[in-house]
């Protein structure tokens, strides 16, 4: 059955690109050359050397850019630290790769002599292993240096493998390596001179990168070498390919992990007193519980994309039971459970992940809540707060008049320089208050009832489980959804001409059934995919590098899909 | 690539070990959980009675230990076990100590323990159903105790053995071990009381209860309190489930016993298990879905002396350091439990063969997996 | 940071006393202009001064409620067995809090709690630990250019009192006097220094010759790039470029060390387990620690104030202090065993007059202890229970401005091995991730870390 599914996702995407209707033609935006996250990085040597390295180090925090990560990565470059950092993990890879336990599972060769150099082998050994590195073949210039220099240094020595452990570390600090450059070749329209293609290899890694969170694997890089992703059957093939393959789930993980900013998991702290239970153990579990949910329901069972917001089905761990209060029979590992029943819990918006992270360490927050939903979920900005905002009249300590988090919210329903863009949060932040700031389920707050019900642009609901469903009846969200798809996969921001291609994406979408893996597809063999316009050779006007999603004016993108959201700032007096 | 394959390989089977856990979710466990015929407990609070407000009086004094006992023969050759001691050779220096009760306790006749005899405000239950005097008939008779609460009746013969221990008193050494919780803390096992509606309605009715052992520790907070709603899977030996027994709930009160149970203790350096005979129970249930009272039995004497003297860490036989922490001597421990022993008396020889005892107890909810309905999945965390 | 006045030793008695009766050759001595701008490094060649790890144990912990402070943050409030430390308290940081976390296994009274500190897990056996100890895996990184890759010594002056070991079929014995310390550095084998025919690093040639590799891609790459694109890829040649300058200087001779001087040999004391006789060879032996370090003869050293299972004695007492801590009554009014408390005392008072002997010693702009970072830790919280929850370390120096100080940070809830992550990262190990199974740990105690 599943196979048969595959086979007709990749007869679509085959249909889709040969046929009568094509993605409005587009062509992609500047090229830029992305750094590698912590886990591409990780997926890189495991691809490399194999899963028994050890990688150990710490990556420099990745950068998000307008709400992902994967645009902040066009922009981030390497500090000082962050190179020691590449540098030592270099070095400890290629210890361990020449180590004598586990040197014969990953070299390709071994020299005739282990204490002299052995030019052919090292040679070989640096081109195999340097081109999924690199994701490129090396040219004589990179293999013919670096020879050298572990010749000399084998022969000192008297230590094949010494020279070879340098040349390996400074594969793994070149700038190639933790860096995609995206190189492109001429290819003009009339109407567009400054048009460029992709090459093949570069292709390769984009779809690779995009897909599967990983390096092109040997079948792709092949196909990339002889030149077979310039036609369209190549180009499909591979795609075809790689969406059925069991890696997808990689790359929709990845790319999830970054809209849902589970980055944030890292630095998440929870007042003990408040919240005893919490620990980082149980955060990681919350965390992987949503990202296996999003993986089962859009993979395994290849749902539609909606449902991720009104399935009752969740995987399941021990740590998690008593924040859900089920119970649950692996002892380790994970298994499928059912939300309970009295909980109204039901798709994401109930998990715990989401609760736990959008919270203060001390208690819930809906606004805090609502923001994510409202820039996540559904692509829309909410702006920061006014600068000059009293706060004293929030304070906890007035608990005794405010008791429910509703209570708290209320002045900021009112007062005229809140509500504007609390409007926008607060009300279906409040939908989710039976959830406490570590994702459990509660009636009262103070022992006051908790009252969940609400307003989400016009559709009405009385808890969580409802909340769900108006979202999964949204459009906006699934049009945001084909937005940050396009985004994360292109690692930028859309331009003008691409908006036409998302349209038809989310039209596509919709006609599909809503099927993730097939949107990926679609995206990876769009024409805007594998073309861009030139970089600037020149200095850009002055840019501000923004760190979060709050101060983007959207009011230019007035397309159905979009809502435009015409709110001013309040300025300080 | 060998190794890119072997990776693959580990992908696909973690997968598949995944898709082991597609069995229907609506079994016995979660089905019987969610009507709430079935309620699970994990204990909380685990100690001995130490009655802190009337503990009564030792007019004999305390029990003393082997090295007050031997302290002659300990100066003699102090300096020489230091030395052994220090130089690693702790054979040598344990051999140059009196003879170890703790160890065989056929090398020493009875030094003579001091037993509790008075009064004291000790918790429990009538076991017998009599009020109980030592001037009674038969090897087993005994003085009943008067509880804080005016209850009389109560049987609690490891308090007359325990009484004048100085451990045992009030800011002793296990007061001080139960304020910490240590018993559940840091316990390798936890203790878990399966309770299952028969007739009745939650709050008044009829129930089938098992005791069991877990199969690892309970977790924890990060305030050091048990996490109530955890799912805690049962030992896989038989030994230590409970048969069923039957109980009661009414007017908040829970009752139920008489029941054999073994329960399993790892703390420190004790790896051992209970063995309480014909337990009887009766607890407080609290609004919060809490439970809180005792648990009392008969502890098989002979078990008693095992637990207190079988105590290790790694091949170092702890038993008469243990004794000399806690203020007696082993000999005079085996020869007292026969003494104070007032259950299941041998046939034959009309011996009793185990001795009241009283363990005060709480218990929060949990969710109690059998191990034939687990999933043993042994995947990576 | 200057701190020229430490508790009654301050530098120029220090000094004094010992470049009296030296045998070999004395330090240079000390001039401004040898400092960079920070003035905690040599200008001539910019490298810096050499940075030293160790451990300070005391047996038998102490009394939570007496000594974790009951406010966090810088202006934590002194408790009533903290009250010793409190000239130094701004060089130190307490955290309080944190645990070995059993899940299971058993407490091996007065073993789990050191070695789960130490090696980052609850240990399974009696005879296992779950890997070496922290203090070794510091010197394999850092100690293993020096004459002695690490040094152990026990005031106590029993040689098997050491907690440092690879596994537990090598534990590295304590020197159990203060002669035979200064002996075993300052004696026969010792060779100044400052007199050191030089020789480079093989390895660090090797790393520089990577980095060079790499360099040679620069123009090839700039083509290919747009103008923000080329910005970040020389910022990324810049990083490259810092880290081969650092390399560079450790090609070269390094700057004579202007705080060695030779001290004199240090009377023969009865070594046992009586407290002043501990205390006073605890003392003679932070002295001479001081200048060994100076001299860079080692960066690693664990000192053994007392044992596990302290058996120290207060004079003319057969009763060790574990030996209290079980049998002791608690006074009914002050709430605590008194005597066994003296010795919390004790060793806290102890610990002190140790970090100030290595205040005392002036290096670059500061003192040795700005150079160094000490931990300080026991096998248990309260002894009387074995407990294993919450258990009391201390930090003294800055790592050379790798640490804050003068903090205190609760970890209740929390892993031991936090602190032993956050040991070694601030040694500039590269470490992501220490500890076993419930004990294991990727984060830091950022609080501290600069």
């Amino acid at each position: 059955m599943r196979y048969m599914s595959r086979v007709l996702i990749g007869a679509s995407v085959l249909l889709l690109f040969g046929c009568s209707n094509p993605d409005p033609s587009a062509t992609g935006g500047p090229l830029a050359m992305r750094r590698l996250t912590g886990e591409q990085y990780r997926n890189a040597i495991e691809d490399t050397f194999g899963s028994q390295i050890e990688v150990a180090g710490r990556f420099e925090p990745d950068n998000r850019q307008e709400g992902l990560n994967a645009l902040g990565a066009s922009r981030v470059s390497v500090t000082r630290s962050g190179f020691e950092q590449y540098e030592a993990m270099a070095r400890s890879i290629a210890a361990q790769a020449t180590s004598p336990e586990l040197r014969v599972d990953i070299l390709p060769c071994e020299p005739q002599s282990a204490t002299a150099p052995d030019h052919a082998c090292i040679t070989q050994t640096i081109s195999e292993l340097g081109r999924i590195l690199l994701r490129r073949p090396l040219t004589e210039d990179d293999i013919g240096l670096r020879a050298q220099v572990a010749s000399r240094v084998a022969e000192e020595q008297q230590d094949y493998y010494a020279g070879l452990q340098l040349a390996l570390a400074s594969l793994m600090v070149a700038p190639d390596f933790l860096f995609r450059v995206e190189v492109a070749e001429p290819a003009p329209l009339p109407d567009q001179p400054d048009r460029l293609q992709l090459t093949n290899l570069s292709l390769a890694s984009k779809l690779s990168y995009f897909l599967w969170n990983r390096g092109p694997d040997e079948t792709l890089l092949a196909a990339a070498e002889r030149g077979e992703l310039s036609k369209p059957e190549g180009l499909a093939r591979e795609v075809n390919r790689m969406v059925a393959s069991e890696h997808i789930a990689t790359g929709i993980s990845a790319f999830f992990e970054d809209v849902f900013v589970f980055d944030q998991f890292d630095a998440l702290s929870k007042d003990v007193a408040q919240y005893p239970l919490f620990n980082n153990r149980m955060a990681a579990d919350a965390r992987e519980q949503t990202l296996r949910f999003v993986v089962d329901q859009l993979v395994t069972q290849e749902a539609d994309y909606r449902t991720l917001f009104t399935s009752n089905q969740i995987p399941m761990t021990r740590s998690l039971g008593p924040i859900y209060g089920i119970p649950v029979r692996a002892v380790d590992g994970w298994e499928r459970a059912t939300l309970p029943a009295n909980q109204s819990r039901s798709g994401l918006l109930s998990h715990a992940s989401f609760a736990m992270l959008h919270s203060h360490p001390g208690r819930s927050s809906p606004t805090l809540r609502g923001v994510f939903m409202r820039e996540a979920l559904l692509c829309q900005t909410v702006p920061e707060a006014p600068a000059d905002i009293d706060f004293t009249q929030f304070t906890q300590d007035v608990a005794a008049v405010h008791n429910t988090a509703r209570d708290r919210l209320a002045m900021h329903a009112t007062a005229t320089s809140c509500r504007k863009c609390h409007a926008l949060t607060d009300p279906i932040g409040l939908g989710l208050e039976s959830f406490d700031g570590i994702g459990k389920f509660r009636l009262a707050e103070n022992e006051s009832t908790i009252d969940t019900s609400g307003d989400f642009d016009g559709a009405a609901f009385s808890n969580a489980a409802e909340l769900g469903q108006a979202f999964a009846e949204s459009p906006l969200v699934s049009a945001c959804l084909v937005e940050n798809l396009y985004r994360y996969a292109v690692g930028r921001k859309h331009t003008n001409g691409e908006r036409r291609l998302l349209r038809y994406l989310e039209d596509t979408f919709a006609g599909q059934g809503y099927r993730v893996p097939a949107l990926m597809g679609d995206i990876a063999t769009s024409e805007a995919f594998r073309t861009a316009t030139a970089p600037s050779p020149q200095a850009p006007k002055a840019q501000t590098v923004k760190q979060q999603t709050t101060d983007i004016d959207r009011t230019e993108f007035d397309d159905k899909a979009h809502v435009s959201l015409i709110v001013s700032k309040s300025k300080p007096t | 690539m060998k190794s890119l394959i072997t990776t693959v390989l580990l992908i696909l089977l973690g997968a598949c070990g995944d898709k082991s856990a597609s069995v229907a979710p609506t079994d016995a466990v979660m089905a019987a959980a969610a009507q709430e015929q079935v309620r699970g407990f994990v204990f909380t609070e685990w100690s001995y009675d130490i009655p802190k407000e009337n503990p009564g009086e030792c007019p004999e004094g305390m029990n003393i230990t082997d090295e007050d006992f031997f302290s002659e023969e300990y100066a003699e050759v102090r300096d020489e076990v230091k030395r052994r001691f220090d130089a690693g050779d702790r054979e040598g220096a344990l051999g140059l100590l009196p003879a170890d009760a703790c160890k065989d306790p056929s090398v020493w006749p009875d030094p003579g323990h001091i037993l509790f005899e008075g009064d004291a405000s000790v918790a429990g239950l009538d076991l017998d159903g009599e009020n109980s005097l030592a001037s009674g008939e038969g090897q087993c008779a005994h003085n009943d105790f008067t509880g804080a609460n005016g209850q009389t009746g109560i049987d609690n013969q490891h308090y007359r053995l325990m009484g004048c221990v100085k451990g045992f008193r009030p800011d002793g050494l296990f007061d001080r071990l139960f304020d910490s919780n240590n018993s559940i803390l840091e316990n390798g096992y936890a203790t878990l009381l399966e309770i299952k509606l028969v007739e009745g309605t939650r709050d008044k009715g009829l129930v089938e209860a098992k005791l069991f052992t877990s199969a690892g520790p309970i977790t924890k907070d990060a305030n050091g309190h048990v996490v109530p709603d955890m799912s805690q899977l049962v030992h896989a030996d038989t030994m230590f489930h409970s048969a069923a027994f039957r109980g009661e709930i009414k007017d908040g009160i829970f009752t139920a016993g008489p029941v054999d149970a073994k329960l399993k203790f790892k703390v420190q350096a004790i790896d051992n298990y209970y063995w309480f005979r014909d337990l009887q129970i009766r607890a407080e249930m609290l609004a919060d879905g809490s439970m809180k009272g005792v648990l009392a039995g008969y502890w098989d004497i002979e078990n008693t002396f095992n637990f207190l003297t079988e105590v290790y860490i790694g091949p170092v036989h702890l038993g008469r350091a243990a004794a000399n922490n806690i203020g007696y001597q082993c000999a005079g421990i085996y020869h007292a439990l026969p003494r104070v022993a007032d259950g299941h008396p041998d046939p034959e020889t009309g011996q009793c063969t185990s001795m009241s005892t009283v363990i005060r107890f709480a218990a929060v909810p949990a969710f109690i997996i059998m191990p034939e309905t687990s999933l043993q999945v042994a995947q990576k965390k | 940071m200057k701190n020229s006045k430490s508790g009654g030793l301050n530098r120029r008695t220090f000094l004094r006393g010992t470049l009296g009766g030296a045998a070999i050759s004395v330090g240079l001595p000390f001039l401004d202009i040898f400092l960079n701008t920070n003035g905690n490094a040599m200008a001539a060649t910019g490298a810096p001064l050499p940075q030293r790890f160790g451990t300070w144990f005391f047996g038998c912990g102490m009394n939570p409620a007496r000594w974790n402070p009951s406010t966090e943050g810088l202006d934590w409030e002194l408790s009533p067995e903290l009250l010793p430390i409190a000239p130094m308290r701004h060089r130190m940081n307490i955290l309080s809090g944190y645990s070995v976390l059993l899940d299971g296994e058993a407490n091996q009274v007065h073993r789990t709690g050191v070695f789960g500190a130490l090696c980052g897990g609850a240990p399974k056996t009696a005879d296992t630990v779950t890997g070496p100890t922290l203090d070794v895996l510091i010197s394999d990184a850092i100690g293993t250019r020096t004459r002695f890759r690490s040094l152990e010594m026990a005031a106590t002056g029993n040689p098997r009192h050491s907690n440092s070991l690879r596994d537990v079929s090598s534990v590295n014995p304590a020197e159990p006097s203060a002669l035979g310390f200064y002996t075993r550095i300052f004696g026969p084998g010792f060779s100044d220094p400052n007199a050191k025919d030089f020789s480079p690093d093989p390895s660090v040639l090797l790393r520089k010759s990577a980095l060079s590799i790499v360099t040679e891609d620069r123009k090839r790459l700039e083509r290919q790039l747009g103008y923000s694109d080329r910005a970040r890829l020389d910022q990324y040649f810049t990083a490259l470029r810092q880290l081969e300058q650092q390399l560079e200087l450790q090609l070269q001779q390094p700057p004579p060390l202007q705080a060695c001087s030779t001290p004199q040999a240090p009377v023969d004391l009865p070594h046992d387990t009586e407290i002043d006789n501990v205390i006073a060879n605890h003392g003679l032996m932070a002295q001479t620690l001081a200048l060994a370090l100076a001299c860079d003869q080692t960066r690693v050293f664990n000192m053994q104030f007392s044992d596990r299972a302290s058996s120290l004695r207060m004079p003319g007492s057969t009763d060790t202090h574990h030996t209290l801590t079980h049998e002791e009554p608690r006074d009914a009014v002050l709430g605590y065993q008194p005597n066994a408390t003296a010795f919390v005392l004790k060793s806290m008072e102890a610990w002190t007059q140790f970090c100030q002997t290595l205040d005392a010693v002036p290096e670059g702009d500061g003192t040795l202890l700005d150079n160094c970072l000490v931990m300080a830790h026991s096998e248990t919280s309260e002894a009387n229970t074995h407990s294993i929850v919450g258990m009391p370390f201390m930090t003294a120096g800055t790592a050379g401005g790798r640490l804050r100080t003068g903090l205190h940070v609760s970890g209740v809830g929390e892993s031991v091995s936090r602190v032993g992550l956050t040991m070694q990262q601030a040694m500039g190990l590269n470490v992501g991730q220490w500890g076993a199974d419930q004990n294991q740990t990727d984060r830091p105690i950022s609080d501290i870390l600069v």
